[in-house]
């Protein structure tokens, strides 16, 4: 098992590298920089000899592969530069903003897992039923409705209308810092964020489980005599499950680029806003190739992740390996 | 063995489920169809969706041309009611900026940090940290006598020598100061002559430089002094600000989400010294983070925000408008809408071509339709809160007539599909605009009337900022300004054509020079107000740049903000005057 991780570890890094050569060559290729930081608006426009010194001063100017390469030597140093914005450095930006979004990422898969699971499995089990076909448009409805626009609604309806739950943000900063306090924020955005993960794997783990429910050890096990709840909850979905968590590791890893448009409409103080900020605003390329190894980390993370819970919860799998 | 094909039939997903026998399909959408129409229906009830609601009978636009007659044009303004009481929290919708003086120059700054002058929202230049300052009549010298109890709020006292610090760094090539913008080309020495005097000596007359000494703040050379360039650029102080000198000082900075100031008790000019700077009323001033505009809306509804300023759009305005526990204020600021055009290229070089596509386009319908309460008919190249506007300027009225008379003036023949051309070459050009630009396709349909074709090309801001300063320019439909004063010489001298300067019309006019370099040697406002009126008319005659409309600013204030002063561009500007109805208990404020 050590040798697999090991292996796999070592075959991530160079899809790592080719990713960070490729976001790298799109993010500067895109028209603009940094320039628009120093022209607050339209009052200080920027002479082109303004613009090509700004240029010069971020290194700007010089071919891109000098560029990677520089970016490259920084990482071996542990320094990954520093925002053009405000100075602040990458490594610091990245360590606080991390937090925010696994903390958000966590909990919407969490919540998805604790809903979709039950319902994916009553709907396989009363297939064709009004449950079933309830929970398949609901599952629809998660996938298909935009993330930004159900954010907003869900902000006008239980923060505007009902004031029963804040706005935006991660904490209320008039009060001191509690759990509580961050649990009430953490509601809106969670949920919005697992809308479209419930939509899937309910319908995932329905179709997962009907495919394992005609399968002979189901079929021996009724015969056998024993109760359908047994049938269903000790055989049935134990195996049912396998695939759902090749599914949860691939969806950790682009969670976190989805993420993005919640925390943006939350103002949740995560990666994801911060990425938007520094790609459309400000063309804050240290941040944002940053941010995109995080992302390809996480991604590969995610993989290895569904492999070895795919290894670790299917005993046939072991033993092929 | 028999069972692996039945297990491959059993184990094959069952697709008739969509068209299964126990509820049709036909059923089945039927139910989506109707779980969706009700989503919609009631998504789209009044105030459901914040972009989405309706032009209302949103308020006149009874601009006054003056500034401080502005505030007429909102009769959902509440009176203030009853007198400014210290204390209580202002929330507004603002990132703030960063901290160092030197570098960064947003409303944080001009509230935690002093300059030598202040202006106050008609321009008029005020005492500062400087009780009194001599200008030469010519503009080459000035003079500032600092106060001699100003102090930093670590009790260190202001004096000349972080004035001289302040433009050191201004004046230094690696240290990324916005000031060098303004002060790079024209000063020659700045020199203490004593503690509390300061002198700089221009190298040409450089009268307009007021107005950016009062947008200099001074930084603290005890904090500051030891600093590297490279440290003044992006170190710490960039996001941070303990020691200040305004009458807000610099509490907390969450990243992302807010910058928490407070009063400055021992701000050198206390209440009742003046009019326009001195001990706020109010206790806490908290800058948060910009944030996506509809959700910005909500928060303005639910109170958890007291204002809301800037160029917004016609529905988030009229969203606002329709509240009734906010107050709106529309006013003009100094911010225009042109076409930019490089006069030097081909189609452009005739000014009949210029002043036939301002003919050509109906200003007025353009605005009436499509930005309502939001915008102004722009015919001038100043702004009516400027206090060098000249009312009576040539008027461009809608005349395609006229326009296709001047353009065949001009050389240009309609072709067979009705584009002009000339010489072979058709009148046919690309205006970038960025995406959110909503007066760009009207135009683009005025101009196919006298055919001219006009594509748009969408880019966003940062890559506007550097299209505009490339040679090859050639047309954008872009906003300009967030001007307070009237000088334009960066813009239209010819001294200053790129790669030098933002002449980006490349527009030369000896005649116009002339005045500009006069206007700089000025330092009465009377002859300058004549000058000034000059250069709108002939820039009017001249038309480089085609003026469309005044984005107006629109200031949304929650009902317990008082104070508020419609017609500042800089809406902090009147922080001081703020106070609001429900603060607290003055002894503890």
């Amino acid at each position: 098992m050590g040798q697999f991780i090991i292996r796999r570890i070592v075959q991530a890094i160079p899809v790592i590298i080719m990713l960070s050569i490729i976001a790298f060559a799109m993010f500067h290729l895109a028209p603009g920089g940094p320039g628009a930081l120093y022209s607050r608006d339209l009052t200080i426009p920027q002479t082109p000899e303004e613009l090509a010194r700004i240029r010069h001063l971020y290194g700007l100017d010089r071919p891109l592969p000098i560029q990677y390469m520089s970016w490259v030597g920084g990482i071996v140093e542990g320094d990954l530069g520093k925002s053009y914005r405000n100075g602040e450095p990458v490594i610091e930006l990245l360590s606080r903003t991390l937090g925010p979004t696994l903390l958000l990422v966590t909990t919407s898969m969490v919540l998805s897992l604790v809903i979709a699971v039950p319902i994916g499995v009553l709907s396989a089990v009363k297939r064709y039923g009004l449950f079933d076909y309830l929970a398949t448009s609901i599952a629809f409805f998660g996938i298909s409705i935009p993330t930004f626009w159900i954010g907003l609604m869900a902000i006008l309806v239980f923060a505007v209308w009902f004031r029963i739950l804040p706005t935006t943000g991660m904490q209320d900063l008039t009060t001191t810092p509690s759990v509580v306090d961050t649990l009430r924020h953490l509601i809106l955005p969670a949920t919005v964020l697992a809308l479209p993960l419930i939509g899937s794997w309910t319908r995932f783990v329905r179709s997962s489980m009907l495919e394992v429910m005609s399968d002979d050890y189901v079929r021996t096990a009724r015969a056998k005599g024993l109760a359908e709840r047994t049938v269903i909850f000790r055989h049935a979905l134990r195996n049912s499950l396998i695939p759902l968590v090749t599914l949860i590791g691939l969806t950790i890893g682009y969670i976190l680029s989805s993420s993005a448009i919640v925390e943006y409409v939350f103002a949740w103080p995560g990666l994801g806003q911060k990425y938007i900020f520094a790609a459309v605003q400000d063309r804050d390329y240290p941040v944002l190739m940053g941010a995109l190894l995080l992302v390809s980390v996480f991604a590969l993370l995610g993989s290895l992740v569904a492999d070895i819970g795919y290894a670790l919860v299917d005993p046939r799998i072991r033993v092929k390996d | 063995m028999a069972s692996e094909e039945e297990n491959r039939e059993s184990r094959q997903i069952d697709w008739s489920v969509l068209s299964g026998s126990y509820v049709s399909r036909r059923t089945l959408l039927k139910l989506m169809a109707l779980a969706s129409a009700a989503g919609i229906t009631a998504a789209c009830a009044p105030n459901a969706a914040p972009t989405a609601a309706p032009p209302t009978s949103a308020p006149a636009t009874n601009i006054a041309p003056t500034a401080a007659a502005a505030a007429t044009a909102a009769p959902t303004q509440a009176a203030p009611s009853g007198a400014p009481k210290a204390g209580g929290t202002v929330r507004i919708i603002n990132s703030g900026g960063g901290t160092n003086p030197i570098i960064d120059n947003e409303v944080l700054i001009w509230s935690i940090f002093d300059a030598l002058v202040q202006q106050d929202i008609n321009a008029d230049i005020h005492p500062g940290l400087a009780e009194r300052w001599d200008v030469t009549p010519d503009g080459t010298v000035f003079t500032f006598f600092l106060r001699n109890d100003a102090k930093w709020t670590d009790g260190q006292a202001i004096d000349a020598d972080d004035v001289i610090f302040t433009f050191n760094k201004v004046m230094d090539p690696d240290v990324q100061a916005w000031g060098r913008r303004w002060f790079g080309t024209v000063l020659d020495k700045w020199e203490a002559l004593d503690k509390y005097t300061v002198k700089f000596t221009m190298k040409q007359p450089a009268a307009p430089l007021l107005d950016h000494f009062a947008e200099q703040r001074i930084a603290p050379e005890h904090i500051m002094g030891k600093l590297s360039a490279k440290e003044l650029n992006e170190g710490d102080l960039r996001r941070n600000a303990p020691v200040s000198s305004g009458p807000f000082k610099f509490v907390q900075l969450v990243p992302d989400t807010v910058v928490i100031t407070q009063r400055n008790d021992s701000y050198y000019m206390p209440r009742g010294s003046n009019d326009y700077r001195y001990v706020p009323w109010i206790k806490q001033l908290e800058f948060h983070f910009w944030g996506d505009p509809n959700v910005n809306l909500l928060k303005m509804e639910t109170g958890e925000r007291d204002a809301h300023v800037l160029t917004m759009t016609r529905p988030e305005h009229d969203r606002l408008a329709q509240n009734p526990n906010i107050n709106i204020q529309v006013f003009p600021v100094g911010i225009y809408n042109y076409i930019y055009m490089n006069n030097e290229n081909l189609l452009f070089s005739d000014k009949r071509v210029r002043q036939a596509i301002a003919y050509a386009i109906d200003k007025k319908t353009i605005v009436d339709t499509v930005l309502g309460p939001i915008g102004q008919v722009q015919d001038s190249f100043l702004d009516p809160a400027d206090w060098a506007y000249k009312p009576d300027v040539k008027k461009y009225e809608f005349d395609p007539a006229k326009a296709k008379q001047l353009l065949a003036e001009a050389g240009w023949t309609a072709g067979s599909d009705g584009v002009l051309t000339k010489d072979g070459a058709r009148f046919e050009f690309e205006a970038w605009a960025q995406p959110q630009n909503e007066v760009a396709e009207p135009i683009q349909s005025y101009l196919k009337d006298v055919g001219i074709v006009m594509k748009i090309r969408p880019i966003d801001w940062p890559a506007i900022v550097d299209e505009l300063a490339k040679p090859n320019f050639v047309a954008a439909e872009q906003n300009d300004g967030y001007e307070a004063y009237p000088d334009r010489r960066h813009r239209w001298h010819s001294s200053n054509v790129p790669p030098k300067g933002v002449n980006v019309a490349r527009y030369k006019n000896p005649e116009l020079d002339k005045i500009l370099d006069e206007a700089w040697a000025t330092t009465d406002r009377a002859k300058l107000k004549e000058l000034y009126w000059k250069m709108q008319d002939i820039l009017v005659e001249d038309l480089p740049w085609v003026p469309i409309f005044y984005p107006l600013m629109v200031q949304a204030t929650s009902k317990r903000l008082n104070g508020t002063e419609p017609g500042a561009l800089y809406f902090v500007q009147t922080a001081c005057k703020w106070w609001v109805s429900d603060a607290t208990d003055p002894e503890k404020a």
